[in-house]
């Protein structure tokens, strides 16, 4: 019966064999080969050559392959990378539950499978059903039992955390992986890709993996690979929070919002792909008193976009300032499906960093909403309003420095942007409270400004940048109203009187380009300034938010004047010199 | 040697022509260098001397010092190296030695040096003491332009003496 198995899986063990050493172990390495079975073996080889004609253009127009490793305990006897394995169901050599990648008559099996060196990381988790609470890991490696039925991940301990199934697989720089499953002939025979896999039990022995297709049993295959990251779709996420009198509150800049100096928008952008919304899992710390009482953490995480603010008055919608958060903020966006949390982050990290969850990365911080709905950051979402919006340095529990008495969140953290410098108070005790939404899409266009040039600028000097407008997902609006606005950051006297801006066209097509030009006067105080550029198209704002460029404003010689002032001496004295020469000859 | 002969060649008017068309051409290129260590030299002698004068000061970058709070950049025009190019050409003696022409030369960039120190930091003096940034650097600056073409007349001037001189002690003879 097991060898009826290895039969069908001859072309597909052939076409992994051809990237393979010739040196592999084989019971008929050395053998005599008869003629039929060379004439198999070469059209076994050809129908491969064929096959990879085939797949390997549809491959090159797919996202990049993730392949696997096999190995024993301790990342021993490691092989691979392939693109396929199969969970032995073999009693023979104790290889039930094995993972074996194609090689030889019955493959090459060990206990795990998972990641094949540290530049090629690769990370799994194993939950069940429900997923959820359930969920553990992330581990670069995962056993299966040899009832099948479930799939471990190391946690210490002998066996591990074992789950009924393992995916929600990341790459080590932060993008989602899927895999298919198919049988030996691939072909008509695959199935997916899914983010989650099961071995049956009892474990069928030419092998069985099993991905969700809505019916009970799910789509079951021999082997389960052709892993590759997922499509990369860019996707916007924005969030918008608003309060009672006085709140949000903090400073931007050179610029205070809330308290007593008005009431504002804080309006959070954030553009990144969908392959890098990786999936987290954190689990509660237990409930005690004075301990916060929460769910898992289970969700998704993309830190891997840019992010910027824009403050508006509450009620005139006025553009106070803005800024774009530099990377050392490391502002991300992630759900809490555990506890329908959903928000702006900042010092983000992937699961799989020594700061997550608690030890830096702050997930509310500079905002977070409450309430949210289930969503995996990779496709249009709407929370339209939320009863409850946060901001607090800490939550997670990592470590800062202690906030004012009372409250239970950390001091603020200061935020590096090119508005200046973001700082937004504590607002966990405000009651009302403020609120917000949040919405990603992936229908979207994009402002772009480069840097001024030149920069520095000198006074009375003009700076420009070519500004372009770029649509995603199919965004077609015809046109786009731009504005802009300069702001001193750090600039003496406040930066009064301000540099000037101005647009070369005001209304651009989508897709289009304008320019923006900054003019500096002789009475412009040196400093740090920025420019915020804004934009408006079908009623939406840019889905990476208003734009900011930093500049500063310098003195420096030569110049016009200069000139001039010796042109005229020169007159003077070429007037005044033959007079002189006369008077010096009387 | 072969160029001394063929300048000769050239009248007055012909020679002053081309060595103020190679004063532009020098300058044309200085402009397009950096200068960096010499921009840095000079914002530090600026930077020291306001420091002496009592005034607050520090560094920025390689090229830029804060004074009182404002921002200077020193800018390849900052550093006289324009003028010391353009007064080359203007001031080269063919009838003397390359090493002689070079010896004065040295002393002609050191004056300079000193005297662009000197109008830099009048200008910072002046700023400091509310003149516009138009008055403090920029037309201090036109009257510097104007002494280096006041001495440089003056060495000119001397040359021709020299050389008039030179000609008639031979008529004589």
């Amino acid at each position: 019966m097991f060898t009826s198995g290895v039969g069908q899986n001859r072309a597909a063990l052939s076409l992994n064999s051809l990237f393979r050493a010739a040196d592999q172990e084989s019971p008929r390495k050395g053998s005599s080969a008869r003629p039929h079975t060379f004439r198999k073996h070469i059209v076994g080889y050809c129908m491969a050559v064929l096959a990879l004609c085939v797949l390997v253009p549809v491959a090159g127009s797919q996202t990049p392959p993730v392949n696997l490793c096999v190995f024993d305990d301790g990342y021993s006897n490691m092989e691979g990378p392939s693109d396929a394995i199969f969970i032995s169901g073999r009693n023979t050599n104790n290889e039930m539950g094995k993972a074996c990648i194609p090689g030889g008559q019955f493959g090459h099996c060990h206990k795990w499978f998972g990641r094949c060196g540290t530049p090629n990381s690769v990370f799994f988790y194993v939950f069940d059903d429900e997923r959820g609470n359930s969920i553990a890991g992330p581990a670069d490696a995962v056993y299966i039992p040899t009832g099948g039925n479930q799939a471990c991940i190391p946690d210490g301990t002998a066996t591990g955390s074992c789950r009924r199934w393992f995916g929600q697989i990341f790459t080590g720089d932060g993008r989602n992986v899927r895999c298919d499953v198919f049988d030996d002939q691939r072909g008509s025979t695959v199935a997916g890709p899914s983010d989650a896999i099961y071995v049956s039990h009892p474990i069928p022995s030419p092998g069985d993996a099993c991905i969700p297709d809505g019916t009970s049993n799910g789509s079951c295959r021999r082997w389960f690979g052709q892993c590759r990251t997922t499509e990369s779709t860019p996707i916007a996420y924005r969030e918008v929070i608003t309060g009672p009198p006085g709140w949000p509150s903090g400073t931007l800049g050179n610029v205070m919002f809330g308290g007593s100096a008005n009431n504002v928008k804080l309006k959070f952008s954030y553009v990144g792909d969908t392959a890098h919304s990786v999936p987290f899992a954190v689990a509660a710390t237990p409930c005690q008193d004075g301990n916060r009482c929460v769910n898992n953490g289970t969700g998704f995480e993309n830190i891997a976009g840019t992010a910027t603010i824009a403050i508006e008055d509450a009620g005139s919608g006025a553009l106070l300032t803005a800024g774009n958060f530099r990377p050392e903020a490391g502002v991300f966006v992630s759900v809490d499906d555990g506890n329908s949390g959903i928000g702006f982050g900042s010092k983000g990290a992937l699961p799989t960093d020594p700061s997550f969850p608690n030890r830096g990365v702050e997930v509310a911080y500079p905002y977070a909403l409450f309430g949210a709905p289930l969503t995996d950051l990779q496709s249009n979402y709407t929370f339209p309003f939320s009863f409850w919006a946060m901001s607090c340095a800490g939550f997670s529990g990592s470590p800062g420095q202690a906030g004012p008495p009372g409250s239970t969140c950390n001091a603020p953290l200061p935020l590096d942007t090119t508005g200046g410098t973001l700082t937004i108070i504590s607002d966990n005790q405000v009651n009302p409270s403020p609120t917000g939404s949040f919405s990603a899409t992936t229908t979207f266009y994009t402002l772009s400004v480069p840097p001024l040039t030149p920069s520095p600028i000198r006074s009375q000097a003009t700076a420009t940048s070519t500004i372009s407008i770029n649509p995603f997902g199919g965004f077609s609006s015809g046109q786009a109203t731009l504005g802009c606005k300069t702001v001193a950051i750090d600039a003496v006297s406040g930066g009064s009187p301000l540099p000037t801006c101005s647009l070369s066209n005001a209304q651009i097509a989508v897709p289009g380009t304008a320019t923006l030009t900054v003019a500096t006067s002789t009475q412009t105080p040196t400093g740090t300034y920025a420019v915020i550029v804004t934009g408006e198209s079908a009623g939406q704002p840019p889905g990476n938010g208003a734009q900011t460029v930093t500049f500063t404003v310098l003195k420096s010689g030569g110049g016009i004047v200069a000139l001039v002032t010796f042109a005229c001496l020169l007159g003077l004295w070429n007037v005044a010199r033959p007079r002189l020469r006369k008077r010096l000859v009387v | 040697m072969r160029l001394q002969t063929r300048l000769y060649k050239f009248s007055l008017t012909q020679e002053v022509t081309i060595r103020i068309g190679l004063s532009v051409l020098f300058v044309t290129f200085t402009h397009q260098l950096q200068w960096q260590s010499l921009r840095m030299v000079t914002s530090e002698a600026i930077l020291r001397t306001s420091l002496a004068m009592g005034m607050s000061v520090f560094r920025v970058s390689a090229d830029t010092i804060n004074v009182n709070g404002t921002f200077f950049q020193f800018v390849t025009a900052c550093t006289f190296v324009d003028v010391f190019m353009a007064a080359i050409p203007l001031v080269w003696n063919l009838q003397t030695s390359a090493a002689r022409n070079l010896i004065e030369l040295f002393a002609l960039a050191v004056t300079l040096f000193g005297l662009n120190i000197v109008r830099l930091q009048t200008a910072q003096v002046l700023f400091a003491h509310g003149a516009s940034w138009n008055v403090a650097d920029q037309v201090v600056g036109g009257f510097a332009y104007f002494a280096v073409w006041l001495l440089v007349w003056r060495l000119i001037a001397l040359r021709l003496l020299a050389l008039r001189r030179s000609r008639d002690h031979r008529i004589v003879e």
